[in-house]
């Protein structure tokens, strides 16, 4: 046996504190032994975060749920009321992830706790179904790529258009986009426009509120649970709940909310799911330490110089993408001659399979999953960084790091309160 | 002599005050500094920001005072003026000057009384701290309030090397700083501690696990992980992470692990085999997937397919080629999903054959799809039809509707589809016509309006009917021949009744263009105003402009309601105008507008009551809001 070299100070370091606790997880088709589990064989879920978004993932079909999860016991009290008998609420995640009768999780917390209940299910041996968007920084979605890779969870984003349904105010699903850029008729490199003036809102009623004055928790919120691993600040009710998003320590305000959403299509259609932006720039108002407010203009450019700008003020008829040999207008309109006929003669793309639970019984990689779906969410948290900070940045996409910016840097990894880690 | 000196002495003495009285034009107030936050954009912030930074410390210090307990009403103007102090120093170049705020938000930090102020100027410190901010907070790591935060922000500021020693502080008032110390060492990881009582791995295999750079025996490595994958108990999550690394470190030498992992009764751990199968790329190795296939249970199978349509290289690509015409359905769908990503013009006519032989609606839709995703696909299903004469007698009509919505999609105006889409327009099958129909919408000529006119009258179902209609209105548009089509059904219209006339009204609403709405006017100005009105003509006539998307419908029903005598036309006038309003006005406060004059112009309580209900209906819309 070969002699173990002396250990690293990291490894030492490593191995010198508290060990993590240990969950005593068999997953349930383990549990059945020899028995292969048949494809027709029920998915059961656990929803964790039960207040707005969650309730919506109670409705999706094709799995059954058999517990729920929430910190506010209100909550937890009206879902539990509305749902069939045998499902069971718990007020902490730990416990639902150790029950060995729960096969996905569905994550629909705030932001700042998805990365931590990702890592942690895929541990668990459980598959994951994510809220957007899926972490709230980009050191937090490197972890949970690992993480789901290292166990081989099934993984997925809840957004959706890059594979079907109407793409907002665009007027037509992302397939015939995609379309026109995999076939080039636009040329190359492209610009894609996104805000009102091409269908997408940037929602800046997200914005929090610079007044905040101490009030006293309810007595129904477990509010350090509700925090988790944020920065301790004193409890307002616009904090949390339905307005969270308007404050950095939980989300990104509009950006976060909608920009998964708008700017995963764009990534799949401009062909970019293994990489990042290399130059973002930044036109916004200073900002507020704790409360996210509204920016006028974010532009990120590749290496290739194809180029997204998210732009809440421009107005007219900007296309939504433009080449060099033509554009795309809202509508699928388009000043190239014969478009419509020219479109219908172009192939379809890849086919994309939309069923997340058939993905899971299939152990089959879904089409917007943790690698890819961590390349959309760092495009929305380079906004943020670079609205945050209120400059210019220049980002290694390999390396995932910002170049020569230690500011930028310390926001990639932001310190969590104890015990919570990822 | 003394004259001059006194002279000399008064201009020298009014120089004096003379600076003692002018004030100096670029010194910046508080009070100023308050009103510029928030800068509007970064150009202005710089501005802002550099010239508070020439300002004595005294400014900076009265911001810092400014910062007050979270039970008072927070000065927000302060607080963006200080996180903009920070974010400013921290760009190269400014070094000094970052030197200096990180010493006044130090001593801000030891001013303060209460935490959630301390907790500000932490954050603070964590954006702009340097190497001398460590030993600032360090008198806060064993307080009992703000430990974590001191912890965390050390870590921020300081690197593993500045939290590292805190684990020898004795902190008797701070019993959670070790663990505040190994939360933060946590950040420096990037995986989380595993241990072998929780995973069932033995200690070494962990520990390459966390440190796969240290491997330098893979045989060894190789052997650790294939104990583990053997062992009783281990979890399959636990066996995906030894995989892994065994993949890692054996590369194409793991392919009989792999293989028996894809076998495995645990479904996680057969994923992860297939999964990791991308990472040993290469013919060889798809070959040997290949021949494996039949060994496969049927469940297996069509994923090992599934992952092998993933992959380039030949073997692959005949693999999925062979499977289109597998027995085993769930193969044949892993192989339309996969065959055209490789391939193109040659899987034509497999595919056709594919479709001919497909024997559910799922099976069809599966090849209509992969069809779809052919390149040239007219031209190439031409090449393929010429060695499959008759191709299209025997198809079943869930085929036959396929292929039209192929033509329909693809619009493909060639004679050979559109001879098809002309005799599939006759077919026994309704679900064949309708789709027909809307095949000849896409890709007819001007020659098929008569045909589709005809599907129209003739259609004993409205669902056929509807579906020329639709069809009729598609293709006059495709051909900006709207007016033309509008005039010809006002011409049949005349001479219509029954059946024939309720669709050809529906087909000028589906027009939809000012011409269209001309004659149905016209026809409607006819029979509502004849000597014997039909009624039940009336009525569709006016539930066909109520339903009209151009507001100018509206007006002509606001006109009929005003000149109709006869009560009942008179309220299905006023009711399909006030459904008109509702369509054309979405501002709730708006249809209010248009509608609450009539009640004024109504003759009857009916009508009366359909205009308030209306209203009513807009009033609770608005205060919604």
């Amino acid at each position: 046996m070969r002699h173990k070299a002396s250990p690293s100070r990291r490894e030492f370091l490593k191995t010198a504190g508290t060990a993590a606790a240990a969950f005593s997880i068999v997953p349930r088709h383990v549990l059945g032994g020899a028995q292969f589990a048949a494809p027709s064989e029920e998915i059961t879920r656990a929803v964790i975060g039960v207040g707005g978004m969650g309730q919506g993932h109670l409705g999706y079909t094709g799995a059954r749920t058999v517990a729920v999860c929430d910190v506010d016991q209100k909550h937890l009290d009206s879902v539990l009321e509305r749902l069939e008998a045998g499902v069971t609420g718990h007020r902490d995640f730990r416990e639902v992830l150790a029950r060995d009768d729960v096969d996905v999780v569905h994550i629909a917390t705030p932001p700042h706790w998805h990365g931590i209940i990702s890592a942690e299910a895929a541990r668990a041996g459980k598959d994951i179904w994510c809220e957007k968007p899926m972490t709230r920084t980009i050191g937090e979605g490197r972890r949970v790529v690992k993480a789901v890779q290292r166990h081989g969870a099934i993984f997925r984003l809840n957004t959706w258009f890059r594979f079907r349904d109407n793409f907002y105010g665009f007027g037509s699903t992302v397939q015939p986009i995609k379309k026109v850029v995999e076939n080039r008729l636009l040329g190359w490199p492209l610009t894609v426009t996104v805000g009102p003036v091409t269908g997408f809102d940037w929602k800046f009623q997200w914005s929090g509120r610079t007044d905040l004055v101490e009030e006293p928790v309810p007595e129904e919120l477990d509010y350090d649970f509700w925090l988790g691993p944020a920065p301790y600040k004193p409890y307002h009710t616009h904090r949390v709940h339905g307005t969270f998003r308007g404050y950095w320590d939980y989300d990104g305000g509009g950006l976060g909310d909608m920009g998964m959403h708008y700017l995963d299509p764009v990534q799949y259609l401009l062909e970019k799911d293994d990489t990042s932006p290399v130059a973002i720039s930044v036109d916004a108002p200073l900002q507020h330490p704790d409360a996210a407010s509204s920016w006028r203009r974010i532009e990120m450019t590749y290496a290739d110089g194809c180029k997204i700008i998210l732009d809440a003020e421009i107005s007219g008829d900007v296309p939504y993408i433009s080449g060099p040999e033509g554009n795309l207008y809202k509508g699928m309109r388009s000043d190239l001659p014969n478009f419509e006929k020219i479109l219908a003669s172009l192939p379809e793309p890849d086919y994309q399979e939309p069923d997340f639970y058939k993905a899971v019984k299939e152990r089959r990689k879904f089409p917007l999953n943790e690698a890819n779906g961590h390349r959309s969410c760092t495009l929305v948290n380079l906004g943020v960084i670079a609205v945050r900070l209120g400059r210019d940045l220049r980002y290694d996409p390999v390396r995932e790091q910002f170049i020569d910016d230690d500011a930028a840097n310390r926001l990639i990894n932001q310190p969590m309160r104890a015990p919570w880690h990822l | 002599m003394r004259f001059l000196s006194a002279f000399h002495c008064s201009c020298a003495l009014i120089a004096i005050l003379g600076v003692l009285c002018v004030p100096d034009a670029h010194a910046l107030s508080l009070e100023e500094t308050l009103q510029s936050m928030p800068p509007e954009n970064a150009a202005v912030a710089d501005e802002v920001f550099t010239q508070l930074l020439n300002e004595p410390d005294a400014l900076v210090i009265a911001l810092c005072d400014r910062i007050v307990p979270p039970d008072q009403a927070p000065d927000a103007a302060a607080q963006f003026a200080l996180y903009g102090l920070a974010k400013h120093v921290v760009v190269p170049g400014r070094e000094i000057q970052r030197g200096r705020m990180a010493r006044l938000f130090e001593a801000a930090l030891d001013k303060a009384g209460h935490p959630d102020v301390r907790r500000f100027f932490m954050a603070q410190l964590r954006v702009c701290g340097d190497a001398a901010t460590i030993g600032a907070l360090d008198k806060y790591v064993c307080d009992p309030v703000l430990c974590d935060d001191a912890v965390q922000s050390i870590a921020v500021i300081g690197g593993l090397d500045a939290v590292a020693p805190l684990f020898m502080r004795n902190c008797p008032d701070a019993p959670g700083k070790d663990a505040s110390v190994q939360n933060a060492l946590m950040r420096f990881n990037s995986l989380p501690d595993f241990t072998p009582e929780e995973t069932g791995l033995s200690a070494e295999l962990l520990a390459y696990l966390a440190n796969p750079a240290a491997v330098e025996d893979a045989a060894h490595v190789a052997a650790l992980c294939r104990d583990a994958l053997a062992r009783e108990g281990v979890k399959s999550q636990y066996k995906a992470m030894a995989l892994q690394m065994l993949v890692s470190v054996a590369g194409e030498n793991a392919l009989p692990d792999l293989l028996q992992a894809a076998e495995s009764p645990e479904p996680l751990l057969c994923g992860a085999a297939l999964l990791l199968a991308h990472s040993l790329p290469g013919e060889r190795l798809s070959q040997t997937w290949a021949d494996k296939l039949p060994e496969f249970n049927e469940s297996l199978r069509p994923r090992v397919l599934a992952m092998l349509g993933r992959r380039d290289d030949p073997a692959a690509v005949q693999a999925v080629r062979d499977a289109l015409a597998d027995p085993l359905v769930e193969m044949r769908l892993a192989a339309y999903e996969a065959v055209t990503r490789h391939s193109g013009a040659d899987m034509t006519g497999p595919l056709l054959d594919a479709l001919k032989r497909a024997d559910s609606e799922k099976e069809i839709q599966a090849v209509k799809a992969a069809l779809l995703r052919v390149p040239d696909l007219e031209q190439n299903v031409s090449a393929a039809l010429n060695d499959r004469p008759g191709y299209e007698t025997d198809l079943d009509p869930a085929q036959k509707t396929a292929c039209l919505e192929i033509i329909a999609e693809r619009r493909a105006e060639q004679p050979l589809f559109i001879d098809a889409v002309r005799a599939f327009l006759l077919d026994a099958d309704g679900r064949v016509r309708r789709a027909a129909c809307a095949a000849l919408g896409a890709t007819g000529t001007p020659s098929d309006f008569d045909l589709l006119y005809q599907r129209l009258l003739q259609e004993e179902r409205d669902a056929e009917a509807d579906a020329a209609r639709d069809a009729l209105a598609a293709l006059a548009k495709r051909l900006e021949a709207e007016d033309g089509i509008a005039a010809r059904t006002g011409e049949a219209l005349a001479s219509a009744d029954g059946t024939s006339r309720m669709r050809l009204v529906k087909l000028l609403a589906a027009l939809g263009t000012p011409a269209a709405l001309e004659v149905t006017r016209a026809a409607a100005e006819q029979v509502l105003f004849s000597e014997a009105p039909d009624a039940g003509y009336a009525v569709q006539l006016l539930e066909t402009l109520g339903r009209w998307t151009d507001p100018e419908a509206g007006d002509l029903l606001a006109g009929f309601w005003q000149r109709l005598e006869e009560e009942t036309l008179r309220l299905d006038a006023l009711k399909n105008y006030i459904a008109s309003v509702q369509r054309s006005y979405p501002d709730a406060a708006k249809q209010r507008d248009v509608l609450a004059p009539l009640a004024e112009q109504c003759r009857t309580d009916a009508e009366r009551e359909a205009v308030n209900t209306a209203v009513a209906r807009a009033e609770k819309e608005l205060n919604k809001k």
